[in-house]
Order: structure tokens, then sequence, then C-alpha cells
């Protein structure tokens, strides 16, 4: 069971993208989305989309795709795996950026990596750690794959 | 001996200050860190130190009021003599501003570049800050200049950056305390210094230091990043001249360049003979 933890859904590349595949995913496999906000419903949503707060109930594998999201991430126990989808590189946009706020998104053996991209894994590996896959666009085939790995 | 110093972030007051700090028990002694803003006549009246540190511009004629009931002596960071009644017990100046005191050579220490040991003595490997290449920006202004350098860098060789200025690279990942600078410095294999602050620190703590515009030549310094390249790839490539460097300025450094010994220099000039050897003491203790 996946779970996909963001803050809202836009009519933006990330979130089409997301809504796509998880709409493939559902066919296969339970998926839901925890978010706070839908301004935008981009395609049709064929999933469950509950509010954030309900993921800190989450049993199944649990997907962030921001920086401040994944700081939370490290609070909810009860998830099975907990994965940080560096879908931008956040941590640029932060003013006061410390080093410390990234020791819980990057460097927590609790919490894997997935990349956009290889060149993106490369920068991740030689910053923080080697990203575990690698998905370009939420591709529900390594959706899919994270799913029965776990 | 209560010593007073204002919390000015200059790199040579918090080098003082953190360094002071550590001889407290050492030397016995009582540091008072205040707040620059504070009105000097309270500090003294509150405090009653025995010796303050103060700069050029927090010297005024409330130290002539406050020495016609108190007890006090106090070492200015000046550039010129200062006309008061109460003179300073020593003078602390540039090397630009020497000649402006010929008639007190005797107390007029000049400001040398120092390592910070107090700060990052403990500096350990972690995995967290892994490098090849470690840049700060701490005490800095990054310019053009600084940008190409960092951006080449960031190309050719696994780089951590950090400090407190943003720059708008991947690499850069934030500021740090002083544990995790010292921590993130020695887990590098070669550190830039982009303003001639922090070689030191990073020779004491058995780093290669490549420094920008530097003068010394001890230190692998350069002005091109065609001379940079040349730098870095040799000591990334030849491990035993990596170390023979690292020894070489580590001993540079514990040899007259730290805090410890501008501490014993200020002890020795004030007439505390004691306090000087107890303050190169605490290094001894803590390079052995």
């Amino acid at each position: 069971m996946i779970g996909v933890l963001t803050d809202k859904i836009l009519f933006s590349q990330s979130s089409i993208f997301l809504v796509k595949n998880l709409n493939k995913l559902n066919k296969m496999r339970n998926c839901s989305i925890f978010c706070n906000e839908m301004y935008e419903r981009p395609i049709d949503i064929c999933f469950n989309i509950m509010q954030q707060i309900k993921s800190y109930c989450f049993e199944g594998t649990l997907i962030t795709d921001n920086l401040l999201l994944t700081q939370c991430l490290h609070h909810n126990i009860y998830t099975k795996k907990k994965y940080y989808y560096v879908w931008n590189f956040d941590w640029m946009l932060l003013d006061d950026l410390r080093f410390a706020q990234l020791k819980v998104p990057f460097l927590n053996d609790e919490i894997e990596l997935i990349a956009r991209s290889e060149s993106h894994a490369e920068v991740l590996e030689q910053l923080f750690k080697k990203p575990k896959y690698i998905m370009e666009d939420w591709d529900w085939e390594v959706l899919q794959r994270i799913d029965q790995d776990e | 001996m209560k010593i007073a110093l204002p919390n000015l972030s200059f790199p040579y007051i918090t080098g003082l200050s953190s360094a002071l700090k550590t001889l407290e028990d050492t030397c016995d002694i009582e540091v008072f860190i205040w707040k620059a803003e504070k009105p000097l006549m309270d500090i003294i009246d509150e405090i009653k130190p025995d010796l303050i540190f103060l700069y050029q511009h927090q010297t005024n004629i409330t130290l002539d009021l406050a020495a016609e009931t108190l007890n006090f002596d106090y070492i200015t960071f000046s550039a010129t003599p200062i006309q008061l009644n109460k003179k300073p017990i020593a003078y602390i100046t540039d090397q630009e501003h020497i000649s402006n005191f010929i008639n007190y050579q005797k107390n007029t220490l000049v400001v040398k570049p120092s390592a910070n040991v107090a700060q990052i003595h403990n500096g350990k490997v972690d995995d967290m800050f892994k490098s090849e290449v470690s840049v700060f920006n701490n005490d800095i202004q990054l310019g053009p200049e600084h940008f190409k350098i960092l951006q080449w860098l960031t190309a050719k060789y696994n780089t951590k950056l950090f400090g407190p200025e943003k720059i708008a690279m991947p690499q850069y990942l934030g500021s740090t305390d002083i544990f995790e600078r010292a921590d993130a410095i020695k887990s590098s294999l070669v550190s830039i210094d982009l303003g001639n602050f922090s070689c030191l620190d990073i020779a004491y703590l058995q780093v290669a230091p490549v420094v920008l515009n530097g003068s010394n030549e001890l230190y692998r310094n350069f002005k091109s990043i065609k001379k940079l390249e040349n730098i870095i790839d040799t000591l990334l490539s030849k491990n035993q001249e990596r170390k023979e460097y690292c020894d070489s300025v580590y001993q540079d450094v514990i040899n007259g360049k730290t805090f410890y010994h501008r501490i014993a220099e200020i002890f020795q000039v004030i007439g505390d003979s004691e306090r000087s050897q107890g303050s190169l003491n605490k290094l001894k203790e803590l390079i052995s």
C-alpha cells in the first residue's frame, strides 16, 4: 500500500504526473494521497485523497515530495517505510538554511531517497546518500516496484 | 580576575573570547561576554571587571568617570592612541596602523591571524560531511570572482559549501554551528579559504588548506582557477604529499598561530607571566 504525502494538488507537472500514475497503480494496488489543499483537479482521480493529518495513522509505504514534509515524516510512527522523492532541490530555495535542517530529510537512516533522474541521483549521492530508486515523473511502475520490495 | 569582552562578531574578538573562556580554570579568570549595545558604565558597575576589552568606538569619557571610583584596566582595539586620562593598559592594532603607536611600542600588540582552537579542537571525520573539497563563506562577502571559483569547483570535484551567505547551488548546505564547522573541515581532504581567515583553522585540523590570494609561502596559494586546479589535483592524487603538507602547516599553527598564543602575548604585555604561561600550557595540553 503506497501513500503520497504532498502539500497541494495543483495544475502542475508534479501533480498531473502524480495523479495520472496513481490512477494506473490503483488498478493493481491500493494507493492514496494525503494533502491539505486541492486547487485544481487536473484529471479524474480514481483513488483516495485524504487530509494530511490522516497520514499519521497510515501503515503502508509513505512517500513525500518536499523537504518540509519530510522533516515531519520522522514523526509518522506507524508507517512501514518512508521515502523522500526529491522532486526539487528544495534546500536551495530556503532562506537562512542551517545544515541541521537537512539532517532529518537526508541523513536519517529511516528515510530513503528517491531521485528524479540519473543526474539528480549523482548529486544526491555526493551530498547525502545514494538514492534507493530513480523514478521519473512519478512513474507508476517504479511505485509498484517500491511497494513490492517492501 | 574578571575579564569582560564585547559580543562583537569580529573574528579576532570571537577568537579571544573562545580561548579565554576555556582558560577560566587554568588561569583563574572569569570571562563575561557583554552585549555591545549595553552602556559601558552599566557593565563596569554591574560586573566590576578587572580587565575590559574595548573597540576604539567604545572608548569614551565613561572610562574616565568610572576610573574615579573603580579600579580596572582596559585593552583597546584601536588605530590611534586614546586621548583619555584613563589610558589603556595595552593596545591591539593592525599592521598598517602600528606606526601611529611609535611611543607606545611596549604595550602595543599587532593583530595576527590565528587559529580558533577553542572552537575547532574536537573536529572529527563524520560521514555526513565527507567531501573532496569544502568551502566556507564565514567572514567574507562573496563576489563574482568567488562565484566563478565555486561553480568550477562544484562541477569538477565532490564539493560541499557551507556558511551564512546563501549560495544558489545544490552543493550549498547552509550555515553550521562551531561543532559542525569543525567536523565539516575535518571530513574533507582539501578546504578552500576564500578570505584568508580560515586557513589556520583548516591547518590546525590537519586538512590541506588552499588559500585565495594568500601571501604566506608555506601555504598553497592561488590567484587563478588554472593554478587552483593544479594544486587540488596534486593534493587529491598524492596522499603522501598531502599528508606532508598538512603536517607542515599544522606545525606552523601550533608554533605561534593560535588564539592561545595571542592570549599569552596579551597577558605578557600586561605583566602577568603566570597567566601567559597558563595559556600556552592549555594549548600544550590540547595538542599532546
